[in-house]
């Protein structure tokens, strides 16, 4: 009998943590495969943030470093100045991201520091147990916005993509989801078109992956991922802000 | 020997340089030195001192408390500095803006008219060349032939003219102290 | 003096443009840092010199990120260092404490300003409890040096980068502003090759295993484990790496303690007080952290008094009288705010002293 899939050799063997229905599974298996199919394995250094990727670590199968809450940006910078013929990714949440992190986010793509950012925004703080996150829907509950996120009282949704978009250093830039097998494999074309934009040297690349949360949601997978597709992409539009030739 | 030497005055009247060249001077002549400059909110707009040791020893505290020499370029500096003189110190001012108020012997006074000799020089500004010479008469452990070998050194070339007044000052500073001295 | 191949005489350098100098002669090849007074000669030289070798400086948008990206470079096999003072050094004690638990090499200079708050830019020695007892989370140290001339500050600063790499543990040059701001006559030595990328470094694992720096062990068992570790690395810091000088303490009566800058004008009060015929002399920690309890122990013995200087409300003092044990009265005098304590200061505080015990 012929082999036609397997696992991609850019991850471990080791099974993932993630809860049953949650997306992160299938954004990992993407990063490893455009790593696999680009031969970056060996050159690669990936950094794991904090949050529920926190163990990315354990997963992809190449040099790794894990980093404080939101400076993954910045330690990849580090290793990247160093050495800048190796290949460097952080993988971050939106927590990590677009909160604590914002700052080191902006200034890395405002440098066009040649990294690539995997953005995984689920809208929540999913490893400490669903609190509002920059990225919550208005609202939206959680258990920090128990009556649901209110504008007047905790602010807006805050669009990473529409930020970074004003920025010359930034070489790639696209909001994707997986909530759908043709959108998983449009997922994929953009995480290697970041990947690309790095091997070539042009400047930061930030691919922003739509991810569904139904253990802090309170929703079964495939509603998970009907909210993703329903009432996140309405705030979050799937584009690609930023492409190069 | 160990001498501390205090230079005070307004920011932009090359006190920091005036220190920096007296302390190039004494390590070619074979001293061990500290410069230590003020660094704080003094250096806009209020007075800036800068301290040098120089000591055929190692120096231990680059901190000048009570200066063997204490060159003084405008009032306020008189007024800060003029009373820590040591008793057989010097305290060489420019007489032109300084007007000693106090009755308290501010060490061996030495007034000088640098900002008319700076004039006759060239440029009135140059006070702090001035006060430099005639410090070099009243502390022969520096010879006058090194600082100006430090002074060429430190100048760049393409600045001649300011050199030559910087070089001039000195020396008319040097003999006016000289003349004051001499019995 | 003599000098071998390589070293060279630099005439008056500014202490801070000398550190960085040493650092790169040293084989540093990355800097990362945020503006602060009073070290900004630091990164403007590292900025003007660095690339000349090859190296990269790059200002940071934040001390955060600065010692993040010390984090990541060190983890990739690099010489790195962060320089920043008080206030800076603060901000960073987070990744100060990611980088001691995932065993990443790197140097820190702390050229310490007043404080607390934001305080002023004048010389001060406020940081040394959060120099030598951990400074940010959990249960780590730092390998802390303090230099008091610019010559020991340059041969320091040498040295830190193999003390890192041996250690894989973050050392800290702990000056202040007046050490950095002062120029002294230095020499310095011969420039060095960086260290080849160690094995565990993250430069990307080609066909082998794949490396991984981390400071998460979620297990408390594992995590109990890796801080063993750790302190076992300082219990060998403690058997080599104490330093320490003793100035006129044969025979002395008073016994001055003091680090830094401090410790140079306590000298010129030891040598005003021995012309006076007053029997004082100086001990002088050079590593604060593993700090020389035994060998100041040694030289309390003989002693009635010691006398802590510092330019802090106390802090040295308390593990000079951990060192002490009560077997003498252990004095203290501290100017702060950026006051520098003078000689004659020191002297009158060693007089009132021996009048009591002569």
């Amino acid at each position: 009998m012929k082999q036609v899939t397997g696992r991609p050799t850019a991850l471990t063997d080791k099974p993932f943590h993630y809860c049953p229905g949650c997306t992160h599974g299938i954004i990992h298996r993407l990063v490893a495969e455009a790593l696999e199919e680009d031969n970056l394995r060996g050159k690669a250094i990936g950094i794991a943030s904090v949050g529920c990727s926190v163990f990315a670590y354990d997963y992809f199968n190449c040099d790794m470093q894990q980093a404080a809450h939101g400076r993954a940006p910045a330690v990849a910078t580090g290793i990247k100045r160093a050495w800048p013929d190796s290949f460097v990714f952080t993988y971050q949440g939106d927590g990590d991201l677009a909160s604590i992190g914002i700052a080191e986010t902006i200034h890395a793509a405002s440098r066009g520091e040649n990294i690539t950012v995997i953005f995984v925004n689920n809208s929540v703080y999913g490893m400490t147990g669903g609190q509002m996150a920059p990225t919550t829907l208005v609202g939206q509950k959680s258990t920090t916005t128990p009556s649901g996120r209110d504008a007047t009282l905790h602010g807006y949704p805050l669009p990473v993509c529409e930020m970074l978009q004003v920025l010359p250093g930034v070489a790639y830039l696209a909001r994707v989801s997986v909530s759908s097998p043709a959108k998983i494999r449009a997922a994929k074309r953009a995480i290697k078109r970041a990947f690309a934009a790095q091997l070539r040297g042009i400047g930061f690349g930030l691919v922003e992956i739509l991810s569904s949360c139904p253990t802090n949601w309170h929703l079964d997978p495939v509603k998970a991922l009907e909210f993703v597709d329903n009432q996140m992409a309405a705030q979050f539009p799937l584009q690609v802000f930023r492409d190069f030739e | 020997m160990e001498y501390g030497i205090m230079i005070a005055g307004f920011g932009g009247q090359g006190v920091l340089f005036t220190g920096r060249l007296l302390a190039e001077t004494a390590l070619i002549s074979g001293y061990q030195v500290t410069w230590y400059p003020s660094y704080g909110p003094e250096q806009r707009g209020g007075t800036c001192h800068a301290a040098v040791v120089i000591s055929s020893e190692p120096i231990g505290s680059p901190v000048v408390d009570e200066p063997d020499f204490l060159l003084v370029l405008n009032q306020p500096s008189w007024e800060r500095f003029a009373l820590t003189t040591s008793k057989q110190g010097y305290t060489i001012y420019n007489s032109d803006l300084v007007k000693p108020a106090s009755t308290a012997k501010p060490g061996i006074p030495i007034p000088i008219p640098a900002s008319q000799i700076a004039e006759k020089a060239g440029d009135a500004r140059v006070t702090n060349m001035v006060l430099f010479g005639s410090f070099l008469r009243v502390c022969p452990e520096i010879p006058i032939d090194h600082a100006q070998s430090s002074l060429r050194a430190l100048i760049s070339p393409r600045y001649e003219d300011l050199l030559n007044i910087d070089l001039k000052c000195v020396d008319m500073g040097y003999a006016f102290a000289d003349n004051l001295l001499s019995p | 003096m003599a000098q071998s191949i390589g070293e060279q005489s630099m005439g008056l350098m500014k202490g801070n443009e000398a550190i960085a100098e040493a650092a790169i002669r040293a084989g540093c090849r990355a800097y990362f840092g945020y503006p602060i007074t009073p070290q900004n000669e630091i990164p403007e030289y590292m900025a003007k010199h660095l690339p000349k070798v090859g190296g990269v400086f790059l200002q940071a948008e934040s001390e955060l990120a600065a010692i993040n990206m010390v984090y990541g470079a060190g983890g990739a096999g690099v010489h790195v260092m962060t320089s920043s003072s008080s206030p800076g050094i603060s901000l960073k004690q987070e990744g100060l404490s990611y980088i001691a638990c995932a065993e990443v090499p790197c140097v820190v200079v702390n050229m310490m300003r007043s404080g607390p708050g934001l305080g002023g830019i004048l010389p001060a020695q406020g940081d040394y409890f959060q120099a030598t007892k951990g400074g940010g989370h959990g249960d780590y140290h730092l390998l802390v040096l303090a230099p008091s001339t610019i010559q020991e500050a340059v041969d320091l600063t040498y040295e830190a980068f193999d003390l890192a790499r041996r250690y894989r543990n973050p050392v800290m040059i702990l000056g202040d502003g007046l050490l950095g701001q002062m120029m002294e006559s230095v020499t310095l030595p011969q420039p060095k090759a960086p260290l080849p990328k160690p094995p565990w470094a993250t430069t990307g694992c080609g066909d082998g295993e794949p490396r991984v720096i981390n400071s998460l062990y979620i297990q408390g068992d594992v995590m109990e484990e890796r801080t063993k570790r750790i302190f076992a690395k300082y219990a060998k810091m403690k058997q080599n790496e104490i330093r320490f000088e003793n100035y006129k303490t044969d025979g002395a009566k008073i016994i001055l303690a003091a680090y830094g800058s401090t410790a140079r004008i306590a000298k010129t009060a030891v040598d005003k007080a021995r012309t006076r015929g007053i029997k004082v002399g100086l001990f002088r920690p050079i590593s604060l952290y593993p700090f020389p309890y035994d060998e100041l122990s040694e030289v309390a013995t003989e002693a009635k008094a010691v006398l802590t200087v510092e330019m802090s409300m106390g802090q040295m003092v308390e593990d000079v009288r951990l060192a002490v044990e009560g077997r003498c009265p252990v004095r203290f005098y501290g100017r702060s705010g950026g006051i520098v304590p003078t000689p004659q200061e020191i002297l009158q505080q060693i007089q009132a002293i021996w009048s009591h015990i002569a």
